[in-house]
Formats: C-alpha cells, sequence, structure tokens
C-alpha cells in the first residue's frame, strides 16, 4: 500500500481528534494540515526577546565595578578589580573582559539596570532561578513567566515556534500550559532521520512513526510523549524548508555563540517566533574566582556583541532584544577562598537597537547591607513588566498577575 | 484527559505471583529496567515464571571482593588509562553495558545523580573515577557511612568547595548543599544552620584529610543544639532530623518505582530507613519486592533516562557497540556522564523530553539498528540474536523485538503494521520474509528501528 504525505498527515489527524488539546487544536490542526502550503517566510516581523540565564549566581560587583568606592576595595582586598580599562563614568566600570559590552554601550545599545532582585531573598540556587523563571517569588508556581506570555499575549498566533528554547533542557520560565515549547539545540540535529538505504521503506518508516506517535491518552506520560514527538515531527518539517538559507560571515565564539548563532539562524527563518530563551553557566563562583569570572563574562560579553553584529546584517538590530540575568548577585565580603558565597541583588542588562543605553536603577548601598548581601532597589518584575507592555505589546498585569511598574529602558 | 491509575491495596505486602499478577516477561522486565538497564533475551528466559526472589538474589546479592569486570576490562588496557575524561566517561558506560550485575551500576548512577558532581568543575580525572567508584561499593551500604565518604571524597572537595573551607575563612557550600540537596530538602534548615555548619566541615584537605589546626574547633549552634561538632557529628545530627528519611525515601522511590511517590509511601520507606539504620540494601529490596512496585500504577510511569535507553538498547541486542558513539548518543539526548547540569543533578522525566530530545531518540534507534557508521564493532550480533531465538519469519521477527524491546505489550493495530511492513520489500514488492544468515537485514533493522521509535519505548 503506498501512502502520500498527505494521507500520512490525515492519519496524524484522526490520531490527535480524540485528545482534548485545549485551545491550541484548531491552530495545531490548520497548521498541521498546511504544511506543505504554508510559506513560513511570509510572516510580518514583530519584536523578538532573547532571554540570556547567566546560571550559578553572577557577581555583579565584579560584572558593573563601582571603582571609586572604597567599601568595594575594602570588602575585597584580593579579588576587588582595578583595571580601569572599560570605564563607563565617573562612578562605574565594567569587568575589563567584557569589551563586546563596551562596544555596545558606547554605540548606546547596552542597557545595564542596577541593583535587581526581589523581596526576601533565597540564596538556594534552585528556588532563587525558578523565581526568576516564573516570576513568583511568595510560593512554587508551575508555569514559568514566558510560558504566560504565550498563553496569554500569542493565543491567536498562527505560529508553531512562538517560543523557542536553543539548548537541551526547556527552563520553567519557557512552561506554558498551551502547548510544549521546543527546544532546539542546533538545526542540523533537528531533523528526524530514515534509512536512506532503501527509499521505499524509509516512506513506509515515516508513516509508522508518525502514526504511532500521534497524541494519544492511554497514560500521562504517553500523552506527554506522543505530544511531543507529534510537535516536533511537525515543527522539524517546517523548518528544514526555510532555515537552509542562513549565511553569515559573522564569527561566533563556542558555547553561548553558537547557540545565538541558531538563534540568529532561527530569526532569519522567520517562523513568527516572539521569545528565545538560551542559558550559559560557569557564574558559582566560591573559589579563585578571579580567571574564571572574567571568562565566563567574556563569553557572555562577546556572544552577545557577535550576535548584534549579524542582526546589523540582516537589518533586525532593532527588531531583537537581548535581556541578561542571574539568580543572584554574591556576598559583598569576598570570601576565604577568594572567591565569593552566594548573596541577593545583582545586575540585569539589556540589548539592542531600540533599548535606552546607560545605566539604570540605583546601585546598591555597600553598607546598608543584608546579612552582608546587598539591598535590591529594582524589583527585576519591573523589568519584566516593562518588557511585557513595551516590547512584546502584551499586558503586564495578565501575564505576572500585577502592576509592578516600569523603568525607562525601551 | 489521560487515565490515570491509583496505587495498589496493601502497596507494601510483599508481591507473590498468581495467575492474573504473574511474574512474566512484563513484571520481569519492569524489574530489570528499573534495578538495571533492560532484560536480553536471556535474562527473561531464565527469571520468567520462577519466583521473583530468584531475580532479587540474583539482582542484589552481589559480593564487593571481586570485580566480575577485571578480564573484559583488561581487554581495554588502552581506554582505562583515563588521560581524558572521555574515556572515563566510556569505561562507565562500558560497565553498564557489560557488567552481570546491573543494579551495581544502576545504583551508583543514582548515587552520581543525588551528589551531582560534575568534571567541568573536577578536572583531576582520576578524582571522578575514585568517586564512582565509591558509589559502585557503598552504594547498597549504609547511607550514613556513605554521607561521611562523599564529605571526605576528593571530587566532592573540589566539587563543592570544601577544600577550601577553613577556621575563620568558612565556604558554605558543601554545608548549604548538603542539607538542601543530599540530606534534608530545602525548608529544612536556616540560613544560620548553614553558616554554623559550614564550620564542622573546616579543615578537610582535597586529599581528604584532617588538617587539625585548619579545623574550627569551637562551638557551632546548628538545629537549636550547642557543642563543638566535628563533620561526623555534623552528619549524624543532619540524619537525626525528620525530614532526613523522608527525603531519601522520596529519593528512592522516585527513581525506582514512581515519579510522583504518595507521602503513605515515602513515610513508610523512610521508616524503613530509620530502622535498618540507613541500610540502601535492605530498603531497597523491601520496595522492589512489594506490590507497589510490581502494580500497574508504577508500570510504565517513569521516562528513561537517555543512559537507560542507550545502554538498554545496546544491552537487549547483545552490546558490543562502540562506546564514543554510545557517549555521544547519551549526550545528545542530555545525559552526559560526569557532567550533570549542576548540583541538583539531572531533574529527570519530563525534561528528558523535548521535541529535539525525542527526534535524538529516533535517530538514535536508527543509527544503533543500521549501522551504517562505525556505531558496532561487530555488525552481526542483531541477527544471530534472531536466529538462536528461532525467530525468522516476519511475525516471530516483529512478536522477538516487541519481547524484548516491549515486554510484548505492543498495541495491537502497530503490531500488524510492523506484520505488514516485513511483507513488503523495495519498490513495494509483496514478499514473504524469511531470515535466513546472520548478514545484516535490512528489514530486521528497520523493524528495530520502529520500535524504538514508539512512546512506549521511552518509558522505564
Amino acid at each position: 500500500m503506498q501512502t502520500s504525505r498527505r494521507d500520512v498527515l490525515r492519519v496524524g489527524l484522526s490520531g490527535l481528534a480524540v485528545v482534548s488539546l485545549g485551545s491550541t487544536v484548531p491552530t495545531f490542526l490548520s497548521r498541521m494540515a498546511l504544511a506543505e502550503q504554508v510559506p513560513t517566510t511570509q510572516m510580518s516581523r514583530d519584536n523578538i526577546l532573547v532571554v540570556v540565564q547567566m546560571s550559578g549566581g553572577n557577581d555583579g560587583l565584579n560584572t558593573v565595578i563601582p571603582f571609586t568606592n572604597d567599601e568595594y576595595y575594602k570588602a575585597r582586598p584580593v579579588i576587588g578589580i582595578k583595571d580601569q580599562k572599560l570605564k563607563l563614568t565617573d562612578k562605574f566600570m565594567l569587568n575589563p573582559a567584557m569589551i563586546g559590552f563596551k562596544d555596545l554601550f558606547d554605540q548606546g545599545q547596552l542597557a545595564i539596570i542596577n541593583g535587581c532582585g526581589y523581596p526576601s531573598p533565597t540564596r538556594s540556587h534552585f528556588r532563587s532561578m525558578e523565581i526568576w523563571q516564573t516570576a513568583a517569588p511568595e510560593k512554587p508556581e508551575t508555569l514559568g513567566w514566558l510560558g504566560h506570555y504565550i498563553d496569554h499575549a500569542l493565543r491567536g498566533s498562527q505560529s508553531m515556534l512562538k517560543g523557542v528554547n536553543v539548548g537541551q533542557e526547556l527552563p520553567r520560565a519557557l512552561v506554558a500550559d498551551s502547548a510544549p515549547v521546543p527546544s532546539i539545540q542546533s538545526i542540523n540535529d533537528f531533523s528526524f532521520k530514515l534509512d536512506r538505504g532503501s527509499q521505499f521503506d524509509a516512506k513506509m518508516e515515516d508513516q509508522i512513526i508518525r502514526e504511532c506517535n500521534a497524541v494519544r491518552n492511554d497514560s500521562p506520560a504517553l500523552e506527554y510523549l506522543s505530544r511531543q514527538a507529534t510537535n516536533a515531527i511537525i515543527e522539524t518539517d517546517n523548518i528544514r524548508k526555510v532555515a537552509s538559507s542562513y549565511k553569515s560571515d559573522v564569527k561566533y565564539p563556542r558555547g553561548l555563540g553558537e547557540q545565538l548563532r541558531t538563534v540568529a539562524q532561527l530569526i532569519n527563518g522567520n517562523f513568527g517566533t516572539r521569545v528565545f530563551y538560551v542559558q550559559c553557566g560557569g557564574f558559582d563562583t566560591h573559589g579563585n574566582q578571579f580567571a574564571g569570572h572574567g571568562q565566563s563574562l567574556a563569553n557572555v560579553s562577546n556572544a552577545i556583541s557577535a550576535f548584534y553584529r549579524d542582526l546589523a546584517e540582516m537589518g533586525l538590530t532593532d527588531k531583537v532584544t537581548t535581556m541578561c540575568f542571574s539568580e543572584f548577585g554574591r556576598r559583598v565580603q569576598q570570601n576565604g577562598s577568594n572567591g565569593t558565597d552566594h548573596g541577593a541583588a545583582g545586575p540585569m542588562f539589556m540589548v539592542g537597537g531600540k533599548v535606552k543605553g546607560g545605566i539604570h536603577g540605583e546601585y546598591p548601598s555597600l553598607t546598608d547591607l543584608d546579612g552582608g548581601d546587598l539591598k535590591y532597589t529594582v524589583d527585576f518584575r519591573k523589568v519584566y513588566a516593562t518588557i511585557l507592555d513595551k516590547w512584546l505589546a502584551a499586558d503586564s498585569n495578565a501575564v505576572l498577575g500585577g502592576k509592578f511598574g516600569a523603568i525607562d529602558v525601551l | 484527559m489521560a487515565v490515570v491509575l491509583q496505587p495498589p491495596a496493601d502497596p507494601f505486602g510483599v508481591y507473590s505471583p498468581t495467575a492474573d499478577r504473574p511474574f512474566d516477561d512484563r513484571r520481569v522486565g519492569h524489574l530489570l529496567r528499573r534495578a538495571g538497564f533492560g532484560p536480553t533475551t536471556e535474562w527473561l528466559k531464565q527469571f520468567t515464571g520462577q519466583p521473583p526472589a530468584a531475580a532479587l538474589d540474583w539482582l542484589f546479592n552481589y559480593s564487593l571482593d571481586e570485580d566480575p569486570m577485571n578480564d573484559k576490562l583488561e581487554v581495554l588496557q588502552g581506554l582505562v588509562t583515563f588521560q581524558k575524561v572521555e574515556m572515563l566517561q566510556e569505561w562507565c558506560l562500558f560497565r553498564m553495558v557489560y557488567t552481570p550485575r546491573p543494579l551495581q551500576e544502576k545504583i551508583a548512577l543514582f548515587w552520581h545523580n543525588h551528589f551531582a558532581t560534575s568534571a567541568a568543575k573536577v578536572d583531576q580525572t582520576n578524582y571522578m573515577h575514585k568517586q564512582m567508584e565509591m558509589f559502585r561499593k557503598l552504594g547498597l551500604g549504609s547511607f550514613r557511612e556513605l554521607l561521611v565518604s562523599v564529605t571526605h571524597d576528593q571530587a566532592m572537595l573540589v566539587w563543592l568547595d570544601g577544600r577550601t573551607n577553613k577556621k575563620g575563612k568558612a565556604n558554605e557550600n558543601y554545608a548549604r548543599e548538603i542539607m538542601e540537596l543530599f540530606a534534608l530538602g530545602v525548608g529544612n534548615y536556616t540560613e544560620q544552620d548553614v553558616q554554623e555548619l559550614a564550620r564542622a566541615f573546616t579543615g578537610i584537605a582535597e586529599n581528604g584529610k584532617l588538617i587539625p589546626n585548619q579545623f574550627d574547633k569551637g562551638d557551632k549552634t546548628v538545629f537549636g543544639k550547642t557543642g563543638p561538632l566535628d563533620a561526623e557529628g555534623a552528619i549524624d545530627l543532619i540524619l537525626s532530623q525528620p525530614a532526613a528519611p523522608k527525603h531519601l525515601a522520596h529519593k528512592l522511590l522516585k527513581e525506582f518505582v514512581h515519579p510522583h511517590p504518595t507521602d503513605d509511601q515515602v513515610n513508610h520507606y523512610a521508616e524503613r530507613l530509620l530502622a535498618t539504620k540507613w541500610d540502601i540494601k535492605t530498603t531497597l529490596r523491601e520496595m522492589l519486592s512489594s506490590n507497589l512496585f510490581f502494580s500497574d500504577w508504577a508500570y510504565r510511569a517513569k521516562i528513561k533516562s537517555p543512559i537507560q535507553v542507550v545502554v538498554g538498547a545496546t544491552v537487549a541486542v547483545g552490546g558490543k557497540a562502540n562506546m564514543p558513539f554510545l557517549r555521544e548518543s547519551t549526550a545528545k539526548m542530555g545525559q552526559e556522564i560526569l557532567f550533570p547540569p549542576n548540583v541538583k543533578g539531572w531533574d529527570g522525566e519530563e525534561t528528558w523530553i523535548n521535541s529535539n530530545t525525542i527526534l535524538v531518540r529516533f535517530n538514535f534507534g536508527l543509527s544503533l539498528s543500521t549501522q551504517r557508521a562505525d556505531e558496532f564493532v561487530k555488525k552481526s550480533q542483531i541477527e544471530k540474536g534472531l536466529l538462536a531465538a528461532n525467530a525468522t519469519t516476519g511475525e516471530q521477527a516483529v512478536d522477538y523485538f516487541a519481547r524484548l524491546l516491549l515486554d510484548g505489550k505492543i498495541q495491537p493495530k502497530m503490531k500488524q503494521e510492523l506484520i505488514d511492513y516485513m511483507k513488503v520489500a523495495d519498490k513495494g514488492k509483496k514478499v514473504v520474509f524469511e531470515l535466513k544468515t546472520d548478514k545484516p537485514n535490512d528489514k530486521i533493522r528497520g523493524l528495530m528501528h520502529l520500535l524504538m521509535s514508539t512512546p512506549e519505548y521511552q518509558l522505564a
């Protein structure tokens, strides 16, 4: 029995129809049936947010350095940074490893928001990361803040790829109620391979795999697996068609750079994605942080500056805003191992053509501390609210479940 | 909505086979997946229809005096130099594939995930090697002894900065994580407890020995108790907290039984841990002998980890795999052994699966079965297995793989499609399939790939 690809899609549909997928079903089905015809390149360009998560607790004091403040050098006799290569103002300088960020700052495309945090901070990596990802310091939540955004604001969007995580593990921030957000490591690996040794078998195999992964509800685990598989097969069909057109001469550094290159590739493909998420590590600097911390910061700063060079070539600098955060800052006083232990408030960064470059937010006092840690001056949810309201055309009140005001960065 | 099952009646009673709950392929497969990496045709034959105690004895009663892998590892002298961390990763996977004691490797992997230490920071490969050997040796022993060993373990002393934690210059990292992640869970201690406890762990040098003048002999107040606490005293104090046995019972249930254990179950096994003085072997054997473990509620309730997928498939089809291929495959699926993402370890379950990793799993099935590259050293292993089992017709081949990979529990519609698949040759010509030689056979390989691409196959 020879089966055309259209028949395969039809079989997939009947499998799907028995399962309640909530509000996503119509979009999902229409997308699926039209998968072969929809010219994905014809979507309009909406504003895009890229979130860069700096995992481990970035030492903000050694990132945006108050080099005229004696208290800083008193608390950090060994690890306090004296090299004034990257002065921003008469009070602050960047860590000397952040050359890429200094260039962006000079072009007015980097906003630094000092003193970001939240009430009653926890010093647990995991709980604090969860708080930043769910925007809910009061109690644990299942859905992420960007998941809420996708559920609320992108309800009518036709895109299958409203949000994309570039990396292995989906962060809580992107956990949505309406549909699973895909994780893509690289465009190359994001394909569904068949045995090319035998043409006919390959067709039959394609059909059987699609059918046996059609959404079913025998158990919660099977439902979850089959939904993921069904979505993946459709997404890969779409992406393969478009992503091959990306060409760029920009050299990206390894690690985070490669992830951002994949983001650039997907932006170029124009799949209607509004939110991208990438992660990098190396910020949990409990010991001998001098070399390691600089390297981690250089990694972020070089990767993001390469990304914006690439976007500039595509003419999309004004369409993409990047936000960097970490789950907490670190203790003001250096510890016994020339490192720093878990702390509280720290800076956030925003990059992009439409960002109001410069230094925002009050730098926390180095003497009025909370258990040795900096007190926050900007609730991070105020930054989220600003992005949601001013950049993503969403209602921050609905997404975050409260009003947090705005900060003048966009 | 998905069908949601409930835990069984008499959950903690010892499972005893009956006519409607036999110790068949399904239950033997279940046990071998949870206590190891999955069944082989030989193991299924050996244990089905026998008393479950025979399989449990085989899994649990191994001697620590000799290493059954020595002969096999000698073949790999070049590999066992551990010049590079990749070699150690492959050594770990090699053990899992070839071991005659799957539980020893499985429990070592469990502790590797529990005390999640990463070679990304611990760049001395021999430290990582010693830590894995410790988990293999103490894995089924006393949890107290294990905690004491971990506290003095070189890899851990580097990973969580214990080596730099000295009198007057405390480093809180280990003290925080032993309470938050290893023994109690968040919410069961205060920030004050972290700072005081850190002082009890001061003075342990990188070689695991105590340097007396770097140890803080002063009084510490932890959990409201004050005294000149040292490392072992601190561990005893932590283990005396009511949260401690529950924390471990929950973790064991999650790993071996069900991703969402109930409070009753946690409390029961927490009590057993206390009653056995933290004896892992006794508690875990009780858990894996229970009605709870063999219930419909627990069956296929977990999602296989990448290591379980990769090692399990390799074991099922007779091993002889190319280790770098296995290592790279687990990494692409999101579980690079010796490199857990952070000190909490891999979150597991749903987080293993996203649209990327599900495709990587399917593609792994294709690579393993078709062996277009050098995935296998020997290429004819798969057909040999079928010939030995007299599975030579299309229908027999479907049954053979369905049993080996899915406990024979396959949807009837899917089974029919696979039988039809076996009947069609190139260009759509109908044929009667017959396996005649042990040469790689496209249809057999395709069949294996298809079964590994079902959602059921992703479940443990």
